[in-house]
């Protein structure tokens, strides 16, 4: 009898919660994407009409950083505030005082729950942030992301760069150091890192098919553990190895640092070369003593305005596809692939940009 | 050399972890075409010995007395972090390194006189009371103070300490390879370490506490100002290491350290360390360190792939330990 | 000058409320050994640490060389020349001989730095002595027990000893290295050294000392000469209860042979071994130890696999190869250290008595069936009559007696046609050891054919109504009768 109770409770607590669950959506039913609810998600930004009167008012605009503090996010905060102020509109921003996929997921549930119009974010751990995502595209709220490939319940992700576009970038540039010829070696942070990985195999691709003086003296890539200790040490053998060795194509930010320092003093600056994707002021010294031609980086400030504009362009009733214009230097004409926007963004260090950053 | 001497040399683990270290390298140097004997090669595997070598001395010590230092790199980074922070916010260093050296050593004393007093007074589990002020100092650290990163801020006279060097060598490509100034500390720290253990009544008594500690206590040893003393220094003496890393690398990463008891530890262990306490000489435990540094600095040159590092390392680990065990046994037969 | 070097009166020590001495008295004389018997957590070594400064008695009187003494520090008792060598001897087993001797004086002289060539001064006189010689550079770890207690004795010596206590110095000493141990206490005596001998070995006791000092219940039940004192007496002092040297008389001895052994031989441990053993019988098998005794023993277990010869039990022929093989036999042996440390005693009574048997009570998947534990286990102690009420109680709340008929009863409850018992008393105290005898006794008339391997005469004696004298890996004698002489069998046995 009392099972019975039970599973009637349940089930009436289930349709409740259905019932209610369903209400938000149905309501603002004619203005927003709620009518694509059941659609197919991965066509339903394309789907998107335009409102039916544009809304002329300003919108309610977040942006929810990893976390707050932190050189790297106080450079975003100082592209965001420069937007806000270009565009007339003011900007939340707010995030985290470390780095927490919770406390995240409590400030973006906040900010939904106020009512902002457009939600855009960093997400710490992207699982996390999948059910808050939902409930705000349900309220109609545009969710844009970045560096969060794979997440389902955005409207958008904004990704610099794509991986082998990167690996190509860091090519070309290792080359007209290198002058095109030489032997050179990849380098990774972990072999567990799809991305670098990734971004190791697009270079080697490029150099086969642009650089046919180069040449990759061994398969084998060497991992350094994201330790720039262990990238320098690495360096100091490979060049044993190989004494020929004339460059490192390395991917992971420490792998660049490190192996500087042992071209350094191995008395060969000049002579054998490195480049990785890089933090511009660990390796300032090296690009000042030209021990490092460049590193690759992307200007995260600049792939939070494309996220704003992209935001804006969507409130306004446009669309986004490959060939928009999101307003911004690699953006200009980005690809859409899915849900994912991808930009050029991928921009080359050197002692002109390195003090423009803070990190 | 009479026969009675000549058989207790072939049961000491020294004498064989020095028969593996010179073999090992007449092995590489063969497979390798002659690359491990270079001047060059040599040069570079010396400096790579510096911070661990100096760590191996500090985790002797503890064995010798019969405990273990699982704290010592969370001890090293929260007292390199602090004071180079420290350094960066005051202007200090710009020139001279010194007053980094003295706050990261001063911090580690701090640090080590928990230890030292946690286990004195309460005579506690030392891998057990370690592990906790590991986990305790690295909180601090991350979580407390909010170490960050400091790598082109470094104070000028760190990286001036870092990259000076007492000479150089050129290899036949003409690639330079220097001797870093910092090799003296390792020197001078390893025969201090011989010094204290052999010739003073307090290494004596981490013999005797790591021996027996009931006797030693029996003998007349305070032994709990013996472990006091022990873990202060010890503590001091990893912060000072600590900062010698970061002159070296040339950064002060917070989380550099993690985990590098575990390859360090059972370094020690290889070099004759016992498990158990009461046994652990400096020779032994250079030459393990040695056969660490020298495998580590090989595989690339042997073309052995850069992940069976891991395998390697966790070999050293079971020979050690057996080693260990059955030394043991033999003692109580 | 008094009489006496050391005399206590009156001395009381509690711990939280508990007596453990109880207005204790007794006296050293200089030059004489006195024993200090008494069973286990009689106060003996409360007694011992209030001596040696460990702890501070709470009443009573001390006077050393006829001077009172009011507080006794460890530092003082080093002072006044009093030395204790504890059970674990105190040393350092990974150092030298040599560090051994000196490190105590030099810790004393509260020297800083090493100085090899003082230690080595330091322990060559420590070994003077006693005109002892070994090798200084040593390890201690690796000498035999004996040769480590000499150096204890030789450190203990440096501190101008005028009194030593020894605690329980022979319980892992072989007969003949206990021998090699009077000699020097001996030696000592004639010094002017008084020696105080801590011990429950009623024949050691009467072999080495000139007075004894008898403790029960943290009481001194006996005090003076021991030559006044009969064993008899001695033993009921130690126990507080008349015991006797109840002889075991073989009641119904069946007509077969259980176990016949013929021409057993293992290359380099024992040849051409034959005997016969029926059951309701108690075969002694004694020697010297590394005379095969214990090579024999457990070649008959399986461990040790005979080179040549026969073993017939219930008139078939067969090969022991293997300990697991041996139980389905129904042979039972019980190691010498089993019977003193073979107890959980933070467990249940029933879980220890059902240990060696839980796959008989368990279940399929190996689920145990906790009724018939408990009924198994009530089984035993009504046939051992285990004192307590209740079998679930913890093993530790038993006396010790009852503690090893626990572990007795652990081996036995798996069925068992021959037992072999090595050294089963070895470190039992006189009242469990006779609770000991008694048991098997039964289980010898119950029908069970009994081996006991010992090398405690009195107890091969007592026990066996047949003995078998092994030397050198042969048998070199058999006696028979339910009251053999122990000169007969010393004749035999060296």
């Amino acid at each position: 009898m009392k099972k019975m109770l039970a599973l009637l409770l349940t089930a009436a607590m289930t349709v409740g919660l259905v019932a209610c669950g369903s209400k938000p959506a149905e309501q603002p039913a004619q203005s927003e994407p709620a009518t694509t609810e059941g659609t197919d998600g991965a066509e339903a930004p394309a789907d998107i009409e335009a409102p039916a009167e544009p809304k002329g008012d300003t919108p309610t605009i977040a942006f929810v950083p990893k976390v707050e503090g932190q050189a790297w996010w106080e450079h975003v905060r100082g592209g965001v505030t420069e937007w806000a102020a270009d565009n007339g509109m003011e900007v939340i921003y707010k995030g985290p005082a470390e780095v927490d996929a919770a406390a995240q997921v409590q400030i973006m549930t906040d900010l939904v729950n106020q009512g902002v119009d457009i939600l855009c974010f960093s997400p710490n751990d992207p699982a996390a942030c999948e059910a808050i995502c939902k409930t705000a595209l349900d309220k109609g709220i545009i969710v844009i992301a970045t560096e969060a490939s794979g997440m389902e319940n955005i409207t958008f992700d904004v990704e610099a760069f794509d991986e082998a576009g990167l690996g190509a970038f860091l090519m070309d540039q290792l080359a007209a150091q290198m002058g095109e010829e030489g032997e050179y070696i990849t380098m990774v942070g972990s072999f567990t890192m799809e991305s670098q990985n990734n971004w190791a195999d697009g270079a080697v691709a490029r150099q086969e098919e642009a650089y046919p003086n180069m040449k990759l003296v061994d398969d084998k890539r060497v991992e350094d553990d994201s330790d720039a200790q262990k990238a320098y040490e690495l360096t100091k053998q490979l060049r044993e190895k190989y004494p020929n060795l004339k460059g490192i194509l390395g991917t992971g930010s420490f792998d660049a640092p490190g192996a500087a320092r042992a071209i350094q003093e191995m008395g060969l600056t000049g002579e054998m070369f490195a480049i990785s994707v890089a933090m511009p002021l660990e390796v300032k010294d090296y690009l000042a003593d030209g021990t490092l031609g460049s590193v690759a980086l992307w200007d995260p400030a600049v792939s939070a305005k494309v996220m704003l504009n992209a935001g804006m362009e969507l409130y306004n009733g446009g669309t986004i596809e490959t060939g928009t214009d999101l307003k911004e230097e690699g953006y200009t004409s980005v690809r859409v692939d899915g849900k994912v926007i991808i930009g050029d963004g991928q921009i080359a260090i050197t002692m002109d940009n390195v003090d423009d950053f803070g990190f | 050399m009479n026969k009675a001497t000549l058989k207790r040399m072939t049961r000491r683990t020294e004498f064989w972890i020095f028969l593996v270290l010179v073999i090992m390298c007449i092995g590489i140097q063969a497979a390798s075409g002659g690359g491990l004997f270079k001047s060059s090669t040599v040069v570079t595997i010396l400096r790579s010995m510096v911070v661990d070598g100096m760590f191996a001395m500090c985790c002797l010590v503890v064995m010798v007395s019969g405990g273990f230092d699982l704290s010592f790199p969370a001890v090293a980074a929260l007292a390199y972090s602090l004071a180079t922070t420290i350094c960066v916010n005051m202007g200090w260093c710009a020139t001279n390194p010194i007053a980094g050296l003295l706050l990261a050593t001063l911090i580690g004393f701090v640090l080590g006189m928990l230890n030292g007093w946690i286990i004195a007074n309460f005579k506690l589990n030392t891998m057990i009371v370690t592990l906790g002020t590991q986990t305790f100092f690295t909180g601090v650290s991350m979580g407390l103070l909010q170490m960050q990163e400091i790598t082109s801020t470094l104070p000028l006279g760190f990286r001036a300490m870092g990259e000076s060097y007492l000479f150089e060598v050129y290899n036949e490509a003409g690639i330079r390879s220097t001797m870093s100034t910092m090799f003296l500390f390792f020197v001078a720290l390893a025969a201090v370490t011989s010094f204290v253990l052999n010739h003073t009544m307090f290494g004596r008594a981490l013999y005797a506490i790591g021996g027996n500690e009931v006797s030693a206590e029996r003998a007349g040893y305070n032994v709990k100002r013996v472990k006091f003393i022990l873990y202060s220094v010890v503590g001091a003496v990893s912060g000072f290491i600590g900062m010698i890393r970061v002159c070296m690398e040339r950064q002060s990463i917070p989380k550099a350290m993690v985990g590098r008891e575990m390859t360090i530890i059972p370094a020690v262990i290889l070099g004759g360390a016992s498990i158990f306490g009461g046994e652990g000489t400096v020779f032994g435990t250079i030459c393990a360190v040695g056969i660490i540094t020298v495998v580590s600095n090989s595989m690339l040159l042997m073309g052995i792939d850069t992940y069976w590092q891991s395998f390697f390392n966790g070999l050293v680990i079971l020979i050690g330990i057996t080693v260990s065990a059955v030394q043991a046994m033999r003692q109580k037969r | 000058m008094s009489e006496y070097l050391l005399q206590m009166t009156g001395i009381c020590k509690s711990f939280a409320g508990v007596h453990a001495l109880d207005h204790v008295n007794f006296a050293i004389r200089p030059g004489k050994v006195m024993c200090l018997a008494g069973e286990n957590g009689c106060g003996k070594s409360t007694l011992v640490k209030i001596i040696s400064g460990v702890y501070t008695r709470d009443e009573g009187e001390v006077v050393f060389e006829g001077n009172p003494i009011s507080k006794i520090t460890p530092a003082e008792a080093t002072r006044l020349g009093i030395q204790v060598i504890y059970q674990d001897l105190s040393i350092f087993p990974n150092l030298t001989v040599m560090e051994n001797l000196a490190i105590n004086s030099e810790i004393t002289e509260g020297k800083k730095f090493v100085n090899r060539k003082r230690w080595e001064a330091t322990a060559k006189e420590a070994l003077s002595k006693i005109g002892y010689e070994i090798d200084l550079q040593a390890k201690m770890g690796e000498l035999s027990v004996a040769d480590k207690q000499l150096v204890a004795i030789c450190r203990a010596l440096l501190f101008n000893a005028k009194l030593i206590i020894m605690d329980e110095p022979t319980t892992a000493l072989t007969k003949r290295e206990v021998d090699a141990l009077f000699k020097t206490v001996r030696q000592l005596k004639d010094s002017g050294i008084a020696i105080m001998f801590i011990s429950h070995k009623t024949e050691e006791i009467f072999e080495i000392s000139d007075d004894v000092c008898i403790m029960r219940n943290g009481k001194n039940v006996y005090a003076g000469p021991t030559a006044e004192l009969t064993r008899q007496d001695f033993t009921f002092h130690m126990t507080g209860r008349e015991l006797t040297d109840d002889h075991f008389v073989p009641k119904n001895i069946s007509k077969e042979p259980v176990l016949k052994v013929e021409h057993l031989c293992q290359k380099n441990k024992y040849q051409d071994v034959s005997f016969e053993l029926r059951k309701g019988e108690i075969l002694g098998v004694t020697g010297l130890l590394g005379s095969g005794r214990t090579e024999l023993a457990l070649s008959l277990f399986g461990l040790g696999k005979p080179d040549s010869g026969t073993i017939t039990l219930n008139g078939q022929e067969v090969k022991i190869t293997s300990p697991i093989q041996a139980q389905k036999l129904r042979i039972g042996y019980v190691p010498e250290d089993r019977l003193t440390e073979g107890l959980c005693l933070q467990q249940p009574i029933a879980d220890n008595i059902t240990l060696s048997s839980l796959k008989r009570l368990s279940k399929a998947m190996g689920f145990l069936r906790h009724q018939d534990i408990l009924d198994d286990a009530n089984i035993w102690k009504e046939k051992f009559s285990i004192a307590t009420d209740d079998v679930r109680r913890f093993a530790s709340t038993l006396s010790g007696g009852n503690q090893q008929k626990i572990v007795l009863s652990k081996w036995l409850s798996n069925d068992l046609d021959v037992l072999i018992l090595n050294g089963p008393t070895v470190g039992v105290d006189v009242g469990a050891k006779q609770d000991i005898h008694h048991l098997i006794h039964e289980l010898a008339n119950e029908g069970l054919a009994v081996i006991i391997i010992s090398d405690d005469l009195s107890e091969v004696v007592v026990n066996c109504s047949r003995v078998i004298v092994m030397r050198d890996g042969s048998i070199v004698g058999e006696l028979t009768g339910s009251d053999i002489p122990e000169e007969d069998i010393i004749e035999i046995i060296r």
